[in-house]
């Protein structure tokens, strides 16, 4: 089985199956492009902004998912209804970690482009959002309230719409 | 590592995966949120109008030409709902649009845009059969609550703000002309005939070298003075020239909801007909009469402009035969002829043949005689292209030219002469120059009262819509309370029997 040579922020080294480094979409046009030869062991792709510790996780949920269908996007797509309670139990405990980690992990999967990812960690915090009220939502992310008094009401107001009397 | 340092590409994949009621409604957590939110409600809007049109084309391509044949369609109801979306999102973009497009405000009830998406979904997921059992107002009656509920607040609370600006924002549009009035053309030009002597007075004796020189650059701020303000002109002209061509789109689509909603009404107004035929035998002949005069009055919104610009006739005369047919035929017959009468089969081919007439009309004729119309409109930055940037440099460097030539220019009478030549032309140039700009001032002044026209045109036709509006709602509830009473006095005769 080929592998390659992953290099974190902090210079440390992982080696992972080639098939496991192509989910991410980055590091396949970037062997693509550059033609490095998959044959020569001592190559080592450098990934600037990732570190260890998140790298290792990536690899990690990559590996589980290597074999996943990759889904095709088409125009329809856009428009059909985006479920978030569709998450598998093993990418739940997967994501069972602080709110840095989940975030660093969206930087990542956003840089190296790894579709399913992007989608379940943005899932996870979409679900971290849905039902919440404002200021529940203020507490769960530590938001400040940088609205002037004003600004605030004109939101308010703008939002009593709906409101039945 | 916060959620705020997150890019916000990645917070708009975030965002997708939420209703655009959480969206709405999460807006009041930060600024930053606020910021994202409101570009998501825009963009979701605008894709709820793509998908919709799209929707509705694919499925308008699938029914018969005729409207009568339309109707027992088995996509009939599938298109009954979606025009009713269709009339729905008007009125909203409407009411949101020209506010979202000043940047001022963002669509902001996003509930709407998930109950417009739940109601298409469902029919377009359901099969026929249970498309002929769908009852249209039942699956419309939220999105028509809340979609009335959010225009009325926008219009009551959060428009009346809005309006105040906009309007001194287009008051200040005719000030710019003023800084520039009429009486300094004049001063231009004698300021301009002042140099041109002067040069060639001074060309004459070789020493004097620097008058010119300093009367040119002297000269060259007025230019740059003129040539400053001729761009800010031509930059006017081109936002209101946008501005009427938006406005142009906008009252477009005003007029192809007031289409529809008329349709509707009188849709509405034949199914009351009919309801009415059962309970009371009087006033058929008015019903009828009522029904044609709606007909004629969409004909002549169709063709009476273009038949007074004298660019188009009345083209279906068989409409007029038709409309002839009937009131001959209603007047000419008895009481109990005209108890018997059935309304909706007298009036079905007329019906059918003027929306096919309209409909040809709006998407066949009309088309190339706005294009007609809309060129004249194009053509006013074309007196502006008339006198290309490159030109502008052109003057400079004629003047320059002229200033080094009457250097160099000593005593030969025939030098002498080319050079007061040149600074002729660069008169003519000057006056061409202010031509030109009097010229687009007429343009800017032209374009200010059309625009401030077409303003009260289109507040005219909000009005005759929010009216049309009432009176469809009007008449759909007594649609339902007639039926009901039908349905009561069914249930009596059942029992007596």
């Amino acid at each position: 089985m080929q592998t390659i040579k992953l290099q974190s922020s902090d210079n440390e080294i992982f080696e992972c199956d080639l098939a496991v480094a192509k989910c991410s979409a980055t590091i396949r046009t970037m062997l693509e492009d550059l033609g490095i030869d998959e044959n020569s062991e001592d190559e080592v792709v450098p990934l600037p902004n990732v570190n260890s510790a998140i790298l290792r996780k990536v690899i990690q949920f990559c590996t589980y998912h290597k074999d996943d269908p990759v889904p095709s996007s088409t125009d329809d797509d856009e428009n059909k209804e985006k479920r978030t309670d569709d998450i598998t139990s093993w990418d739940a405990d997967f994501l069972k970690v602080d709110q840095g980690t989940l975030f660093e992990l969206i930087l990542a999967a956003n840089y190296l482009d790894i579709r399913s990812l992007l989608d379940v960690t943005c899932k996870t915090v979409a679900n971290m959002i849905k039902g919440k009220t404002p200021d529940e939502i203020r507490k769960t992310f530590n938001i400040k309230n940088d609205f002037t008094p004003a600004e605030e009401e004109q939101v308010r107001k703008e939002n009593t719409w709906c409101e039945e009397k | 590592m916060h959620i705020l340092s997150l890019p916000d590409c990645v917070l708009e994949i975030i965002l997708s995966y939420l209703s655009y009621d959480d969206i709405a409604k999460s807006r009041v957590v930060c600024r930053k949120f606020n910021e994202i939110n409101k570009q998501a409600l825009n963009h979701g809007f605008y894709k709820l109008l793509s998908y919709h049109s799209k929707h509705m084309k694919r499925i308008k391509a699938m029914l018969p030409r005729r409207e009568s044949e339309r109707r027992n369609h088995h996509l009939a109801k599938h298109s009954d709902v979606l025009t009713c979306i269709e009339t729905r999102l008007s009125m909203l973009s409407m009411t949101y649009q020209k506010h979202i497009q000043s940047g001022l405000v963002c669509f902001i009830p996003g509930k709407i845009i998930d109950e417009c998406y739940k109601v298409i979904r469902s029919i377009t997921n359901s099969n026929d059969e249970e498309i002929r059992n769908l009852r249209a107002h039942e699956i419309l009656q939220e999105l028509r609550d809340i979609s009335s509920m959010a225009i009325d607040h926008f219009d009551e609370k959060i428009a009346v703000d809005f309006t105040k600006n906009s309007i001194e924002a287009f008051a200040t549009i005719p000030l710019a002309f003023d800084m520039f009035p009429s009486t300094s053309n004049d001063d231009l030009c004698s300021s301009s005939r002042n140099t041109s002597s002067t040069s060639t007075s001074s060309s004459s004796n070789t020493p004097a070298i620097e008058p010119p020189i300093i009367r040119t650059v002297r000269k060259k701020p007025k230019m740059t003075n003129l040539m400053s303000l001729y761009k800010k002109q031509s930059k006017i002209i081109a936002a209101q020239s946008k501005k009427i061509s938006k406005m142009m789109k906008f009252m477009k689509e005003q007029k192809s909801s007031l289409n529809t909603l008329k349709r509707r009404l009188d849709e509405s107004e034949v199914k009351n007909l009919e309801l009415s035929e059962r309970n009371h035998y009087l006033a058929k002949h008015s019903d009828v009469l009522t029904c044609i005069e709606t007909r004629l009055s969409m004909l002549s919104m169709t063709y009476q402009k273009h038949m007074q610009n004298g660019s188009s006739c009345f083209i279906p005369g068989k409409i007029i035969d038709e409309c002839y047919k009937i009131l001959r035929s209603i007047s000419n017959s008895n009481d109990q002829q005209i108890k018997n009468l059935r309304a909706h089969e007298i009036l079905q081919e007329l019906r059918d043949i003027s929306s096919m007439a309209i409909e040809h009309f709006d998407e066949k004729i009309a088309v190339d005689l706005k294009k007609n119309r809309v060129e004249p409109l194009t053509a006013v930055p074309s007196v502006f292209d008339m006198f290309p940037r490159g030109s502008i440099d052109g003057l400079f460097s004629m003047s320059r030219n002229t200033s080094c030539t009457s250097i160099s220019t000593p005593t030969t009478p025939d030098r002498d002469f080319s050079s007061f030549s040149r600074t002729s032309r660069k008169k003519s140039k000057m006056s061409t120059l202010v031509s030109l700009y009097k010229k687009q001032s007429k343009v800017i002044k032209n374009q200010s009262k059309q625009i401030y026209k077409m303003m009260k045109f289109m507040k005219d036709q909000k009005t005759t819509m929010s009216s049309m509006k009432r009176r469809l709602d009007e008449s759909e509830v007594k649609n339902r309370e007639l039926s009901e009473s039908i349905k009561k006095v069914e249930a009596k005769k059942a029992r007596t029997s």
